[in-house]
């Protein structure tokens, strides 16, 4: 077979392209990203504008609750809340606050969204850390060598229980948990963040390790394809034909084998944002995916909007990392960057 | 130490080699021994068998497939299949096999260095090691105390006792890229910054930096330029005799590693069929070994048609009874076809496996075909490129190329790789968007909106990649005829025939197909929507030799019957003599010369065009 590209060997031994350049490419990548982002966030919160005002419900009934209220009331709560006015008018309200850095009240409460946020964002965030970091360091280990043995019984076994963590809905999983754990072998509290770092992580393990079996069965199935592929690859073949060690050939098709699997590391934190909802009304955690839940039943504009906002601008920095990490484990990347 | 065990320590053999898949056996009964400094040479269409065999005595046999016999390896003996442990202790030091392709053989996303870097380091593990368990058998039978590292730097001696610094690691990789003749910064670069050529010398350095007895080839030039294959076999032949290691060159081309090998092993369908000394089988007895040797088309003459091997390498589990080969035998007689002939020794060292090894082959003398004496002045050819320019990332792939092809006339480009000829094909084709320039097809200037599929079609280089898996061949073609215009369009039957496949095949997936096969249904493709120009872009060269001379026996006929006018894309000389009138010799983007084929070939005029021509090995 005769060489299948031709423009890449005119490649001859050019001088190495000075990392000014690519540093220099990067940061263009990186602000073309947060102008991007810029974009995508408004236009999200727009939409998310409209949904809450078009979703069902009725924010004066949710404050005056069920008893009778005199039209002068609700005309002032209206008043107060600038609902008498056009809904351009009330978005550019909104959106003019939000970026002097009011972010606005919560109706249902009446503290601030800041502080509504502070006080909450340190569980979800330790929760969807830990549940990442352990679906990541056990799936990718398990993907490995289920590639490794493809075929075998221990191939068979972890390709079967991925099956079964990827079909099991995360609610259902944490139910299951809770029966066990909390209630048959009471080692793990049902309910709550617990007080200090310590006892928070041990309140977090259950509701963790119920956000981490979907996901991580994901990451193994996909890892096992990608080393499968990597491990019949002609220099795996010439590797274990020149006498190197087996572990240095699993880190080499590792390597190379890990790229589609970063990139859904990507999805799946994305994915695992989202799903913090359910899994913080399972465990009854006060994070973030609560406070978003009730604020949506609530028509709390303000605290969904800030929310939705955050949870997409972490999904944007994620999406960031995974295409910088590209750039660091592959040349190829790096390559098509300077172009 | 006694004699024969010195001269055990001083060679390679294996004996009564076979493998056996779940068809049958693939390769049977193999033997042969290979001193220390010397070079054998294993030949044979694809399924012949030659590459498992390489597999098998480095211990890589793919899952599923299972081998017996013995192989020693510089006094080492191995009872085939041999233990995991028994080949990672052998791999490396011992044996070592370098393949194919240079594209993927290296890890792209690991720098040239460290890739080089692992093979030194684990054979420095592999002599500690074995320093280690000779020492310690030295000292038990001693009797003699000592640590454990001083038995260890006993046994190893001068090859390095402890673990290598940073810095003596990447002077050792340097000293192997010296070897192989590559400046020392081709460490930090990674395989994808690098031709194929180099990439190859990389792996041959990777390669060698355990110092291996045996180096196992398999098909290391096939995916390189001629002049990239002479090179990399002179340099494997002075690495040979420097590090006095036994060499097997595994090649389907038996012209080819002639002149590299002191004996040679000619298999065909897991047996071997000849073998002996290289110089006697320049004259071969088996009519197999002379129909390889004939269908390398000669570079300085045309032949009216090409000698080849008619049909194709039976595969395991449904190979004849009696001689495999005697289908495709123009000798073969009512015994071939009912008694496995056996390998007989005769003669000047040679054996034969074959009942009418007594009778001399008529070797066919093919006419030689007078070539034009010059290109037709016709006013309008179908093809003309004017300044084409095409640049890729800043830097110009096609600085200004002008050609013609007149009707029915057969053109060559002929270049290295890296020269633009494949970018020149794919913009003609339409395929890539030109800079600037001119394609005019018929007196009209293409454009990316006035295209039709009954202008021009490409045959590509890989009919493995071509076709698609999951599609019948009747499919593939019925798909491609509803490009053509309708009163034109023929059948899916009217295709196979065309390209002399039987009409069972329509009926086949491309996985079923041999290379060959594959690639007359991608002719067949081509063809569908009546194109009035083909070109073939490297369409033979990842083609059996044997093949490739049914494939341009194939296009010269088509040629002639449909009066088609073809773009041959090559970096063979030899095979652009055969099938063009005309050339363009291309370099860096420009068209370094240019005339009738004969005269180019005969009488280079440019630097560039004399360097091709001489580096063709044959």
């Amino acid at each position: 077979m005769a060489p299948l590209t031709d423009v890449m060997d005119s490649a001859d031994l050019a001088p190495p392209v000075r990392a000014t350049s690519t540093a220099g490419a990067i940061a263009r990548l990186i602000a073309w990203r947060v102008v991007g982002a810029i974009v995508l966030l408004a236009v999200i919160s727009v939409l998310v504008f409209l949904l809450t005002y078009i979703s069902p419900g009725n924010i004066i009934k949710n404050i005056t609750g069920i008893r009778p209220v005199s039209p002068r009331i609700v005309a002032a709560l209206r008043a107060q809340y600038g609902l008498n006015q056009s809904l351009v008018m009330q978005y550019l309200h909104w959106l003019g606050r939000f970026l002097e850095g009011n972010w606005g009240r919560s109706i249902e409460d009446q503290t601030s969204v800041s502080q509504l946020f502070s006080e909450r964002v340190g569980v979800t965030l330790l929760l969807c850390g830990l549940a990442f970091a352990a679906a990541v360091l056990v799936s990718v280990p398990l993907g490995v060598i289920a590639a490794v043995r493809v075929g075998g019984v221990l191939d068979r076994l972890i390709s079967v229980s991925s099956v079964i963590g990827l079909s099991a809905p995360s609610f259902a999983v944490g139910l299951i948990l809770l029966y066990v754990f909390c209630y048959y072998l009471p080692i793990f509290p049902s309910s709550g963040a617990g007080q200090g770092l310590a006892d928070t992580v041990y309140h977090l393990i259950l509701p963790a390790a119920t956000l981490a079996i979907g996901v991580g069965a994901y990451i193994v199935r996909l890892t096992r394809t990608a080393m499968v592929r990597e491990l019949q690859s002609d220099y795996v073949s010439f590797a274990r034909a020149r006498g190197i060690g087996t572990r240095r050939i699993l880190a080499t098709a590792l390597r190379n084998g890990i790229i589609p699997v970063i990139t859904t590391m990507g999805l799946v934190l994305s994915f695992m944002v989202g799903s913090t909802i359910l899994v913080e009304t399972t465990f009854t955690l006060p994070g973030l995916g609560m406070l978003l839940q009730s604020s949506v039943e609530y028509k709390d504009f303000a605290v969904v909007q800030f929310l939705t906002l955050f949870f997409a601008a972490i999904i944007v920095l994620v999406t960031l990392a995974v295409d910088l990490s590209y750039l660091a484990l592959s040349p190829e990347w790096r390559w098509q960057l300077r172009k | 130490m006694t004699l024969t065990q010195k001269a055990e320590l001083a060679e390679v053999r294996a004996d009564s080699l076979t493998v056996t898949g779940p068809a049958g056996d693939i390769v049977r009964g193999l033997s042969f021994s290979i001193p220390l400094g010397a070079t054998l040479g294993i030949v044979g269409e694809s399924g012949s068998g030659k590459s498992l065999t390489a597999r098998a005595v480095s211990g890589l046999l793919p899952a599923g497939l299972h081998a017996t016999g013995t192989v020693a390896i510089a006094g080492t003996d191995v009872t085939l299949p041999g233990s995991a442990a028994t080949w990672q202790r052998l791999r490396g030091r011992g044996v070592t096999l370098l393949l194919q392709d240079p594209f993927t053989s290296l890890s792209p996303t690991h720098r040239c260095g460290d890739q080089i870097a692992w093979t030194l380091r684990a054979g420095l593990r592999a002599g500690l090691r074995a320093g280690l368990r000779a020492g310690l058998r030295a000292g038990l039978r001693a009797g003699a105390r000592g640590s454990v590292r001083t038995m260890a730097a006993r046994g190893t001696g001068d090859r390095g006792t402890g673990r290598p610094s940073r810095a003596e690691i990447r002077d050792q990789v340097a000293l192997h890229l010296e070897e192989v003749n590559l400046p020392a910064a081709v460490a930090r670069r990674y395989p994808g910054e690098l031709s194929g050529g180099m990439r190859q010398r990389v792996a041959i350095a990777a390669a060698l930096a355990a110092s291996p007895r045996l180096l196992i080839a398999d098909e290391p030039t096939t995916a390189l330029d001629a002049s990239n294959q002479k090179d990399v076999l002179d340099l494997l032949a002075r690495l040979q005799a420097e590090h006095r290691m036994a060499l097997i060159l595994i090649s389907h081309d038996l012209g080819l590693i002639r002149g590299y090998t002191d004996e040679v092993l000619v298999m065909y369908a897991g047996r071997v069929v000849e073998e002996g000394p290289t110089v006697v089988l320049g004259k071969p007895v088996h009519p197999y070994t002379a129909g390889l040797l004939a269908s390398d088309p000669p570079m300085d003459r045309r032949l009216e048609r090409l000698i080849v091997i008619p049909g194709r390498v039976p595969e395991p589990g449904h190979r004849p009874p009696g001689c495999a080969f005697a289908d495709r035998c123009s000798m073969a007689s009512e015994d071939c076809r009912t008694a496995e002939p056996p390998l007989e020794r005769v003669a000047d060292g040679r054996a034969v496996a074959c009942f009418n090894s007594h009778i001399p082959i008529a070797v066919p003398d093919p006419a030689v075909v007078t070539e034009r004496w010059q290109r037709d002045d016709s006013p309008a050819p179908i093809l003309h490129v004017e300044r084409l320019v095409k640049i890729f990332a800043g830097r110009p792939a096609l600085s200004g190329v002008s050609i013609d092809v007149g009707d029915g006339e057969s053109v060559g480009i002929v270049g290295e790789s890296g020269s633009g000829k494949t970018t020149l094909a794919r913009c003609v084709a339409g395929l890539e968007k030109h800079d600037s320039g001119e394609i005019v097809f018929r007196g009209t200037m293409l454009t990316s909106d006035n295209r039709t599929a009954s202008q021009i079609q490409v045959v590509f280089q890989d009919p493995y990649s071509a076709l698609n898996p999951k599609m019948r061949v009747g499919a593939a073609l019925a798909e491609a005829l509803r490009t053509a215009p309708v009163n034109q369009r023929g059948s899916v039957g009217d295709l196979l025939d065309m390209v002399g496949l039987p009409q069972a095949f329509a009926r086949r997936y491309p996985a079923e197909l041999s290379g060959g096969e594959r690639q007359r249904v991608a002719i067949a493709r081509s063809l569908a929507p009546v194109p009035e120009l083909l070109i073939c872009d490297e369409s033979v060269s990842a083609l059996d030799v044997s093949v490739q001379a049914q494939i341009l026996n194939l296009l010269s006929d088509l040629r002639q019957e449909l009066g088609l006018s073809l773009m041959f894309i090559s970096h063979d000389l030899a095979v652009v003599r055969q099938i063009s009138d005309a050339i363009y010799v291309i370099n860096s983007g420009r068209v370094v010369e240019a005339g009738l084929t004969r005269d180019v070939l005969h009488a280079p005029a440019q630097d560039y065009t004399k360097r091709l021509v001489t580096a063709v090995t044959r």
